[in-house]
């Protein structure tokens, strides 16, 4: 093999010179490499001695010293000149510099390979051919022949540009004889030719969409080359985001984007969470959250709007190079989403898809819970204890369970020891599950189909698109319901300079939740009666009362869920839509300057309705009734249903002016640059309201909300709720920005941004003083360096930026706040305002600096590539709760006093691990983000605020840690015992209260620090299998204890293998850590076990997350197929744990969710027509 | 530019409001959670209460505990003291209308308005200013006040500002010049609603109570008649219950201004608990006749509660009444030698507060018995008004030596008169943020 293709190279045939003519370097790069393992092991030290001989016979002669191959064509020697050369072991550098000093010519090594080119003419060299010109004519055709009219013909690294004709012809006079042509056409791969007096036939290719993606990276206000951006940028394909079947775009983004964490485990408890970062977190209090762009502009409706089917691809900005364009929007990173277009001269392209994916029933036994048999035995517990006697006696007659009741009737002697054993016996085998399971949930079923087409002529391009998605939810009556319509349209005018694109996006969701499945008080309810009816639940109050009372005249108060469950109508409705048009005229080649408009309005209305029969509506109902000595009946509520509306409408405009160089001067400068000016105004405005008496055909009745009334049969007194309430907010952004990076010979760029943003949320002075968000960027490709020989790496870039960014927590302002009350809680009979916050003047930007380095390497054969990069976030004044001077007025305040740190890692290896007919590819994906807080001038007032509390920073701790108290056995009369001050303590409320905070055990951080995934796709002929598996570790979690208090009070939610294994007689702290059970019940107690390390869980795991097997079809290799392509897929998600550290049996992250996400399977179809 | 100006002044978020009309910022002088309220150590340091030892040693916060035995240290390190910082929201709450209104026009239109708005600030900023002056500064002695350390008179809302030490006489020229422009300002003679705006009836009442622990008991009596030419109307307490455990409350009509103590104080017990009680001797002194002891007293074993506050509220009531107007300026007349007046005011007061029919004026008396039994009956009406520590203060000034006595678990404590922990220390917190000089003590 090395023989013929050396071979081939010295005397390469007719054809073959001519394509290397016109491909020259990357063919025989990619060819080198395929020889290159052969040509591993030859020495590289060189003897020669040589005078007066043929270059070529030298080459000969170093190849087969060393191994190296010479590539050139055989017209680049024809100047070369006769070469005298001694020399004794010496490195082949060495020598190639001594042979080829004294040549016109120049030389690179590549892989283990010299590259002989003619040397770059120097300016005398330049001035020698300057006057030696040609005419060039020649004729632009497509791939079928046919001519392309209107292409871009120009003579490369000047100003020089002609358009070819009607028959594609195009014609140049006086063009230097070296010079080359650049031949572009929209939609075509640009082609560069070396000039002839006749071209002959130039065929363009299409450039595929892939390309067009891949290659491609877009940061809302322009797009990259990726070779050419030197900050940190995820970018994920059509085919990438297809891979996962889903209702919502942002779950198609998990476990493939690096860097980009779900944070499911924080779960509702805490302060400001995010369910999203990119990079960790780097705010406090100020909006956590991605920006998130759609097609250029920040998006401010609801993402569920989105049909993922319409998406062309997301590129994730994640340093500051790639995001503080986003100014002050872009602190927790930025995830850009451009929508589908069309595609000029291309005939109309259909694409169906349709899909059902089937979820699983959720297991809804899987979150903690005692036992009915060990309820019932507490209750009786409890009922000895005499804990009930006060709410037996009591006149508002709170509800007793059922148990109780019976233990009442069998202490007054109603029934027999034997009927209240065997009763109280059938609860303690009864499971309110398993009602629940049969009658509230369901497997969830969820439809998506979308069509789209796309296509476009000469001068215009466009693609529409509708889709319909129906859910049902895993929650009987709960569903969801989606239509889409897309349409865009780009038309282009005076030889394609100004184009014009207008796209509509409007979406309509039906939001039906009518499945409420809180649980129902007690663990051992039957919801159906024995002869099949809808049983009734204790609600409220004693059964017995409630049938009694009012001797009739009241409504029905019993409670039966299964009624209720029928009855639910509680539906949000979203309307949506978005228009964007955009102008764009370029004023010379390589300078554009648009406009752009996007207006996006949604409008959701919540309309929750209590009918006359619900629960809800017949309690409020008689709960109002008044009864009059003389035993009148008058309702305050009227009779008829309940409706509650709240009416959410958001409008978002935006304006953008930009100003856009994109220019190559010469061979060696490349210059990408925007500038320009945006103002954007987000204003939202909710209210709600309330209506009595409400009925279906329009009536609704006036209510008296001022006075005050009796309730029966509290008889406390309350005022009916008037429910109406509005808000308004409005966000305005005025801001300039620009971006500009230069290439210099393909290999250095240097880039930068800086943006200046003023809002109306921040003080007068920061705005004025107006110090911009900015970033600095450089990269270096080594491999391009003369002297880089590193064969086995053929690709390696430098990248490294800093800058910052900014973000905003627009619930403060510079200004005196106060809040007023309008209910007349003083006695001075008049609303009033309470101070909110003093003035701020000095109120500003969160900023937050990232420094990022990069690494790009591909190993040699392709096989490997991938990307690391290091980073640090410094987040700088920061909102965050200081202590101040008292004497101020307050005594905390929230200003920028507070500093943060996150530094990470992030790594992606692609790895084409096997190809041919059988191909295996490997993707990693490993992210490392620890966020710590530097700066905070507020401490936890307590060991139980720090541990309980949503967020409670600590300097030197990430912002979500896990606390825990410091655990030191149960005392030998089963009391929980845990460290205070360096001594074992049962002090329960001293533990808890104690202000040091150095009796808390920082145990780490509640997010993953480390998070990743290892995704495989094979493929062999038409089938093509991808199975992905997610990893999260370093994390931690509390899981739930034993609250006495808590389970006294009735809750069950407390895990049963605990309850059991509990301190029961002395002796047994030698084998268990469970408290035993006092009473009464001691809630700091409960708190000192429930804190302690003890129940601190590693929440590290492997999750196989899912696999998609898919076959697909050409017509190619079948013409009389109707479609062009067909995939077929099936698709399984959340299919299951592989390891887990904890051995509690959570899901570390549901652990303390009712259920882990169900298991769903997905079948699906995609055609192009 | 300007267009981009206007653009960006837009307020965010409707509930977030910044006050900009007269009427908005009044709101905020309306607000009764921050406003109406005083320290309570001074009561708490006083001598018209005891606690049993288990309950003074059962105290939920330290200083509950040590300013009861008057200890050098009462706060052990613990910040966050509502003492200091409850009547500093006020003076903020003040400032913030103050400095605000400078922003808005004083048209002929809006001149009542805005002249009435002014006064309430300066009044509510006065009573703060007070409020501490009796607390964490020396008695007002006109020898020393140029050099006693007085307390902070912050008169800005920028939390940026500096806090400093005012002179105890700075501190007494800023609360009588404050209230001086208030009283030539405030529109209404009397207080609507219950007493919690302030009127001119509550300028010259507080005006009094000021002079009066300045003694300048010339003009204490001058400001004292002010008042009760305006609003001097007295209850006969035969017509309240004696049986009631509400029998004042805040319709009372002997009120002039609403306020009372903070609620973080262990005196609210005494008000049911048992381990808290009034002064047996105190309550001793109430005749037979006197319906104050009822109206005013509830036995709960051996302890002796004292029923609701002055206003009916738990927490105790140190606003400003008609009585205590009559008392000073009984005083001050006794004090200027004008004893028919004096007895007048005294009787008057006296036989509104016994049973109909039995009280006997008293006549005759004169000079120093005269002036010590004004100064009795002011403890008994005046109990837990929180007024018998700015007396205790001034009395002593005067030679009454009047040492406090705490017997707890066998251990006895005592106050001797004009001792330096007359005035309480400064929170550590604020002295750790600012670096202001801390009291002796």
């Amino acid at each position: 093999m090395y023989n013929f293709y050396t071979k081939k190279l010295w005397a390469p045939p007719r054809t073959i010179s001519k394509i290397l003519l016109i491909m020259r370097l990357s063919t025989i790069i990619l060819m080198t490499v395929i020889m290159q393992v052969s040509a591993h092991s030859f020495a590289q030290k060189i003897t020669l001695s040589e005078t007066n001989v043929p270059l070529s016979r030298v080459l000969s002669e170093i190849r087969s010293q060393s191994g190296y191959d010479f590539l050139f064509t055989k017209s680049v020697l024809k100047d070369a000149r006769m070469v005298s050369i001694t020399v004794k072991n010496e490195e082949l550098g060495e020598v190639l510099r001594k042979i080829f000093d004294k040549q016109p010519l120049a030389y690179t090594i590549e892989d283990k390979s010299v590259v002989i080119k003619g040397k770059v003419p120097s300016f005398l060299n330049w001035l020698e051919s300057a006057f030696a010109t040609m005419d060039v004519r020649g004729r632009v055709v497509d791939e079928k022949g046919q001519p392309l009219v209107g292409a871009t013909v120009r003579i490369k690294g000047t100003n020089r540009v002609t358009r070819t004709g009607e028959s594609g012809v195009f014609t140049l006079t006086g063009v230097l004889e070296n010079a080359v042509l650049e031949i572009s056409y929209l939609g075509y791969k640009v082609s560069e030719w070396k000039v002839m007096k006749d071209m002959g036939i130039v065929t363009l290719e299409v450039l595929t969409a892939e390309l067009e993606q891949v290659d491609v990276v877009s940061t809302g206000y322009q797009t990259l080359p990726k070779e050419r951006a030197t900050g940190s940028f995820v970018q994920i394909d059509n085919t990438l985001l297809n891979r996962r079947i889903s209702t919502n775009l942002l779950d198609r983004l998990e476990g493939i984007a690096s860097g980009l964490s779900f944070n499911r485990n924080t779960g509702s408890s805490l302060t400001n969470p995010s369910t999203l970062s990119v990079r960790g977190r780097s705010t406090i209090y100020a909006n956590p959250n991605p920006l998130i762009v759609v097609d250029n502009f920040p998006f401010n409706g609801d993402l569920s709007a989105i049909n993922p089917n319409d998406i062309a691809s997301v590129t994730i900005l994640k340093d500051a190079a790639a995001a503080s364009i986003w100014g002050a929007l872009s602190g927790n990173g930025v995830i850009v989403v451009t929508t589908k277009r069309g595609r000029v001269n291309t005939a109309p392209q259909v694409e169906v898809t349709a899909n059902l994916t089937i979820g699983e029933q959720p297991d809804i036994y899987y979150a903690p819970r005692l036992s009915s048999a060990s309820y019932v035995g507490i209750e009786q517990f409890l009922f000895d204890k005499g804990y009930f006697n006060a709410r037996i006696t009591s006149t508002a007659r709170p509800v007793l369970s059922p148990v109780v009741e019976l233990l009442v009737q069998r202490r007054s002697g109603q029934i027999s020891a034997a009927d209240s054993a065997a009763m109280i016996g059938k609860y303690a085998r009864t499971d309110t599950r398993d009602d629940l399971s049969r009658y509230f949930y369901r497997s969830s079923a969820n439809q998506q189909y979308n069509i789209n087409v796309s296509g476009g002529g000469t001068n215009q391009k466009y693609y529409f698109s509708t889709g319909f998605d129906r859910n049902l939810t895993n929650v009987e009556r709960n569903n969801f319901s989606r239509i889409s319509v897309n349409g865009s349209n780009t038309f282009y005018f005076m030889q394609k300079k100004l184009e014009w694109t207008t796209a509509l996006n409007y979406a309509r969701n039906l939001i039906e939740n009518n499945g409420n499945t809180s649980s129902f008080n007690y663990p051992y309810l039957n919801l159906k009666n024995e002869d099949g009816s809808n049983a009734s639940v204790p609600s409220l109050y004693r059964k017995s009362y409630i049938d009694t009372l009012g001797k009739g005249r009241l409504l029905d108060w019993n409670f039966r869920p299964l009624d209720d469950l029928a009855q639910n109508d509680n539906t949000t409705r979203r309307l949506e839509y978005r228009i964007n048009t955009q102008v764009k005229y370029q004023i010379i080649d390589g300078l554009d300057v648009s406009l752009q408009y996007q207006y996006n309005e949604g409008n959701s209305l919540l309309r929750l309705y209590n009918a006359p029969e619900k629960f809800y509506t017949r309690d409020y109902i008689n709960r109002f009734t008044q009864i009059s000595s003389s035993g009148v009946y008058t309702r305050p509520v009227p009779l008829g249903g309940i409706l509650a509306n709240t009416n959410n409408l958001l409008m978002a405009s935006n304006l953008r002016g930009q100003l856009s160089l994109n220019k190559q001067f010469g061979k060696l400068h490349a210059v990408n640059a925007i500038i320009g000016a945006e103002a954007r105004e987000v204003n939202e405005n909710m209210t709600s309201n309330r209506l009595y008496g409400y009925t279906e055909a329009g009536g609704a009745v006036g209510i008296n909300y001022q006075s005050s009334f009796t309730l029966i049969p509290t008889n406390i007194t309350g005022m009916i709720e008037a429910g109406i309430s509005q808000l308004n907010k409005s966000n305005r952004f005025v801001s300039r920005f620009a971006n500009a990076s230069y290439t210099y010979a393909g290999k250095y760029i240097l880039s930068g941004s800086a943006r200046k943003d003023e809002s109306n949320v921040f003080g007068a002075a920061t705005n004025q003083k107006g110090i911009p968000l900015w970033s600095l960027g450089a990269s270096w490709e080594l491999s391009k360096e003369h002297f880089y020989q590193l064969a086995w790496l053929p690709y390696l870039r430098l990248r490294l930026t800093t800058g910052y960014q900014g973000n905003v927590d627009n619930t403060l302002s510079p200004q005196v706040t106060v809040s007023t009350s309008q209910t007349l809680l003083t006695v001075a009979g008049s609303p009033f305002s309470t101070l909110v916050s003093p003035p701020n003047p000095a109120l500003r930007w969160e900023k937050i600096n990232m420094k990022n380095i990069g690494l790009d390497f591909r190993l040699s054969g392709d096989r490997v590539q991938g990307t690391i990069e290091y980073f640090t976030k410094h987040g700088r004044d920061l909102i965050g709760m200081s202590v101040v001077d008292p004497t101020t007025g307050v005594a905390t305040f929230k200003g920028n006093t507070a500093n943060m740190k996150v530094r990470g890692l992030d790594l992606t290896l692609n790895s084409l691990n096997l190809s041919g007919n059988f191909s295996w590819s490997s993707i990693l994906l490993f992210s490392l983000a620890k966020d710590r807080v530097t700066k905070y001038l507020l401490n936890p007032s307590s060991v139980s605020s720090a541990i309980t509390t949503g967020m409670s920073p600590i300097q030197g701790n990430p912002l979500y840690s896990v606390y825990a108290l410091k655990w030191a056995g149960l005392s030998d009369t089963g009391n929980p015992q845990v460290m205070l001050n360096g001594e074992v303590s049962t002090n329960y409320s001293g533990i808890l209260n104690a202000a040091d905070l150095s009796n808390i055990k920082y145990m780490g951080p509640a997010n993953p620090p480390v998070f990743g995934s290892i995704r495989n796709d094979f493929s062999f002929r038409k089938w093509s299998l991808s199975v992905n598996v997610t990893y999260k570790f370093g994390h931690y979690f509390r899981e739930s204890g034993l609250g006495y208090g808590n389970i006294f009070g009735g809750s069950t939610a407390y895990s049963e293998a605990q309850f059991s294994a509990r301190w029961k007689t002395s002796g047994d702290e030698a084998i268990t850590d469970v408290p035993g059970i006092v009473y009464p019940a001691n809630s700091n107690r409960d708190n000192v076990y429930n804190f302690s390390d003890l129940l601190i869980q590693k929440g590290d795991h492997i999750r196989l997350q899912d696999i998609n097997l898919g076959y697909d079809l050409m017509r190619g290799e079948n013409s009389r197929l109707p479609f062009k392509s067909l995939r077929l897929y099936t698709y399984i998600n959340n299919i299951g744990i592989l390891w887990k550290a904890n051995q509690v049996g959570l899901d570390p992250d549901y652990f303390f969710a009712a259920y882990p996400n169900p298991r769903t399977y997905a079948i699906g179809v995609r055609a192009g027509f | 530019m300007a267009c981009k100006k206007e653009f960006l002044d837009k307020k965010p978020i409707s509930s977030l409001n910044v006050p900009t009309s007269l009427e908005e910022l009044n709101l905020l002088l309306l607000n009764k959670v921050d406003i109406h309220k005083s320290p309570a150590l001074g009561e708490m340091s006083s001598d018209d209460y005891y606690m049993a030892t288990q309950e003074w040693s059962g105290q939920f916060l330290p200083y509950f505990t040590n300013s009861y035995v008057w200890a050098q240290d009462i706060y052990v390190g613990a910040g966050n003291i509502s003492e200091w910082n409850i009547p500093y929201t006020q003076v903020l709450y003040a400032n913030v209308v103050l400095e605000r209104m400078t922003a808005l026009d004083r048209t002929a239109d809006n001149a009542g308005d805005y002249d009435d708005l002014r006064a309430k600030a300066l009044f509510i900023r006065a009573w703060a200013f007070f409020d501490l002056a009796q607390v964490f500064s020396p008695p007002y002695d006109t020898q020393t006040a140029g050099q006693d350390l007085g307390i902070p008179i912050r008169q800005t809302a920028d939390i940026g500002a500096p806090t400093t030490r005012a002179t105890v006489k700075e501190t007494y020229d800023r609360i009588l010049s404050d209230l001086q422009e208030a009283r030539r300002l405030i529109k209404l003679d009397k207080s609507v609603v219950n007493g919690y705006m302030p009127a001119k009836a509550s300028i010259y009442g507080l005006l009094s109570r000021v002079c009066l622990t300045m003694r300048d008991y010339s003009k204490a009596g001058l400001y004292a008649d002010s008042t009760l030419s305006i609003k001097g109307n007295l209850i006969n307490y035969n017509t309240l219950s004696t049986t009631a455990s509400v029998p004042l409350t805040i319709t009372n009509e002997e009120l002039i201004y609403q306020n009372t103590l903070v609620s973080a104080n262990p005196l609210s017990y005494t008000v049911t608990s048992q381990g808290y009680s009034i002064d047996t001797m105190l309550y001793a002194s109430y005749e037979a006749n006197d319906l104050r002891k009822l109206i005013f007293f509830s036995l709960n074993g051996v302890y002796i509660n004292k029923k609701r506050g002055y206003s009916g509220g738990i927490t105790i009531f140190n606003g400003i009444a008609t009585d205590e107007l009559y008392l000073t300026r009984a005083e001050c007349y006794a004090r200027s030698g004008q004893d028919d007046k004096a007895l007048f005011d005294l009787n008057t007061l006296l036989s509104s507060r016994w049973k109909a029919g039995t009280y006997i004026p008293l006549s005759g008396l004169q000079g120093k018995p005269l002036l010590d039994k004004i100064l009795l009956e002011r403890r008994k009406e005046l109990v837990f008004r929180g007024l018998r520590w700015n007396d205790l203060r001034r009395l002593n000034k005067e030679g009454y030596n009047i040492t406090l006595v705490r017997n707890l678990g066998g251990k006895q404590y005592t106050l001797a008169p004009n001792d330096i922990r007359y005035t309480l220390p400064i929170p550590p917190d604020v002295i750790l943020q600012t670096g202001i000089e801390q009291n002796k003590r």
